[in-house]
């Protein structure tokens, strides 16, 4: 029975613990993790190259004036293995970014998902399950 | 006749007069009626009968010395098929952590690992990301897009393949496009060799199991992702085994006297990926406008990141929702959320296999239906409510960046 318990409790703790993130190359430390920004862009650029991809995209604030912002991507390889190319997004398109903000405040994230608005997402760092076992 | 078999027993055999005589027939493609008299003739036929006894000798002796090379060949196909196939493309478990869990030669779990004085003080030089370091002061080889070395190039999150050719294996892998070659020709490492960066390689087959030995390294590779260092004294050894078709297990055993007092263990799982390929992975692409962009985010700054989600009343989901969880090993397991009117959502997993409850606290519903709540353990949960409000689906997201999805109504 105790033996049971410490397996259940071990299984509850490897999954705190799994996976490679995929973000592994250049860390995570500027990102407020406890945090979870929804913004709704304007794509300005896509930037599909290794070893991060880089999304520009404006961000309009209170009186309508377009904020730029930067978000971070794994890798165009582990992108495009999940549904992604680098014309997923043109300049102009609309999409909502969720992710985690940079800690210092500067107009930086790590982008999680997006959301297009018919609905449907497109991973970045959070890997959906996968036939990984 | 006698021949005396490999088993030493002794065979007898006896040739008839008329079974002589039908063999030349035969062998002459003539009836015994058709034989000249003369050879009909005892002088001659006993001739023949020598000839037949020689020819019989060296009849057995042939399919006796046959049968031993086909044994022996039979013994070097059978030697043939003792090596395993290891062959593929393969891509990191979900359940391979981040850092490397180590244990002792007994298995024992090391929350620290046990460095020698010189390798404390290297220890103590390397800064890896996290904390105060970021990728802009950490000096993470990997950061410089330097070869991470073995076994740290296992907790990259890029597919490897697998290539056995004569005498060799050679894995070859996505991150860096970085090269082993394993020599399975039967060499020992060389003498005196330059030290490099992912060592020198030989393995041999044990059964299906590729034991694979490198020594070789320079010192300016980390361990692991904790910073963990080690001197070209680095002595590993990899057993590598289909644990079955689609499942890589990679048993990683390594001493270095010179870093650590003991010896370390540790282990990696691979998943077969048919129809994958190896992709271009130059890790300098970017570095330039991407150090700009590293910049600006991990600048030391006294600003508190803004809080860009409208944070809005937790109110319209208060109550028991029920569903399923897909965990990241892609299994779906039922699963309940109950969310109270303290902003405090409770999910729960009761299955057999799996104990899960994860308390989010802070729990909000912003603009467009977008719900967000954080454990203390910082589990983040980021969720999408359907237009009527009575379905919610979302991403249980670990710090690892492990995502379990969760699908949800409100009866």
């Amino acid at each position: 029975m105790k033996s049971e318990r410490i397996t259940r409790v071990a299984l509850a703790f490897s999954f705190l613990l799994a996976s490679i993130p995929l973000w592994a190359h250049h860390g995570a430390s500027e990102y407020d993790m406890t945090k979870i920004v929804s913004l709704s862009g304007t794509v300005k650029e896509l930037q599909f190259v290794n070893p991060h991809t880089l999304l520009t995209f404006t961000v309009k604030d209170e009186s309508g004036k377009a904020i730029e912002w930067e978000g971070e991507l794994p890798s165009p390889n582990l992108l495009s293995r999940r549904g992604w190319s680098r014309s997923t997004l043109k300049p102009g398109d609309q999409v909502t970014i969720i992710g985690a903000p940079a800690k210092n405040g500067e107009k930086g994230m790590q982008v999680k998902k997006l959301v297009f608005p018919d609905g449907h997402e497109l991973p970045g760092t959070v890997l959906p399950p996968d036939s990984s076992k | 006749m006698r021949v005396l078999t490999s088993s030493g027993k002794t065979l007898h055999f006896v040739i008839p007069r008329h079974a002589v005589r039908r063999g030349i027939s035969l062998s002459l493609g003539l009836n015994y009626r058709e034989i000249p008299r003369f050879a009909r003739n005892d002088k001659i036929d006993y001739f023949f009968r020598n000839l037949l006894w020689t020819v019989s000798l060296v009849c057995a002796a042939l399919i006796m010395f046959s049968s031993a090379l086909s044994a022996q060949t039979q013994k070097g196909s059978q030697k043939a098929a003792a090596t395993g196939d290891l062959t593929g493309v393969w891509y990191p478990s979900s359940v391979n952590t981040f850092n490397f869990i180590w244990t002792d030669a007994q298995g024992q779990h090391l929350n620290a690992l046990p460095l020698t004085p010189w390798g404390q003080e290297k220890f103590k030089g390397n800064h890896p990301i996290g904390g105060e370091y970021t990728a802009l002061n950490s000096n993470d080889p990997n950061s410089e897009c330097l070869p991470p070395g073995v076994p740290n190039i296992y907790t990259h999150a890029y597919p490897l393949e697998i290539l056995q050719v004569q005498g060799r294996a050679i894995m070859y892998f996505e991150y860096g496009h970085f090269v082993r070659q394993i020599f399975t020709d039967g060499r020992d490492h060389p003498k005196d060799a330059n030290p490099t960066w992912m060592g020198d390689s030989t393995g041999k087959w044990e059964g299906d199991t590729l034991v694979v030995d490198s020594t070789g390294f320079n010192d300016k590779t980390w361990l692991d992702v904790a910073g963990h260092p080690h001197s070209e004294a680095l002595h590993i050894v990899e057993r590598m085994r289909r644990a079955d078709h689609d499942t890589l297990m990679i048993d990683i055993t390594l001493e270095d006297p010179q870093a650590y007092t003991s010896v370390l263990k540790t282990q990696r799982k691979y998943i077969l990926k048919p129809g994958w390929n190896i992709m271009e992975y130059i890790c300098e692409d970017t570095r330039v406008k991407f150090d700009d962009f590293e910049k600006k985010v991990g600048a030391k700054g006294t600003k508190t990141a803004e809080a860009t989600v409208e944070s809005g009343s937790a109110q319209s989901i208060v109550g028991d929702w029920k569903g399923t969880i897909t965990l990241a090993d892609g299994r779906s397991l039922p699963a309940a959320f109950s969310f109270s009117e303290s902003s405090n959502g409770l999910l729960t997993v009761a299955d057999p296999s799996v104990s899960m409850n994860l308390q989010f606290r802070n729990v909000a519903v912003a603009a467009g239906g977008i719900v967000t709540g954080l454990t203390s353990d910082q589990v983040n949960f980021l969720g999408k409510l359907s237009q009527d409000g009575k379905q919610m689906t979302g991403d249980i997201i670990l710090p690892s960046g492990t995502g379990h999805k969760i699908s949800m109504s409100k009866p």
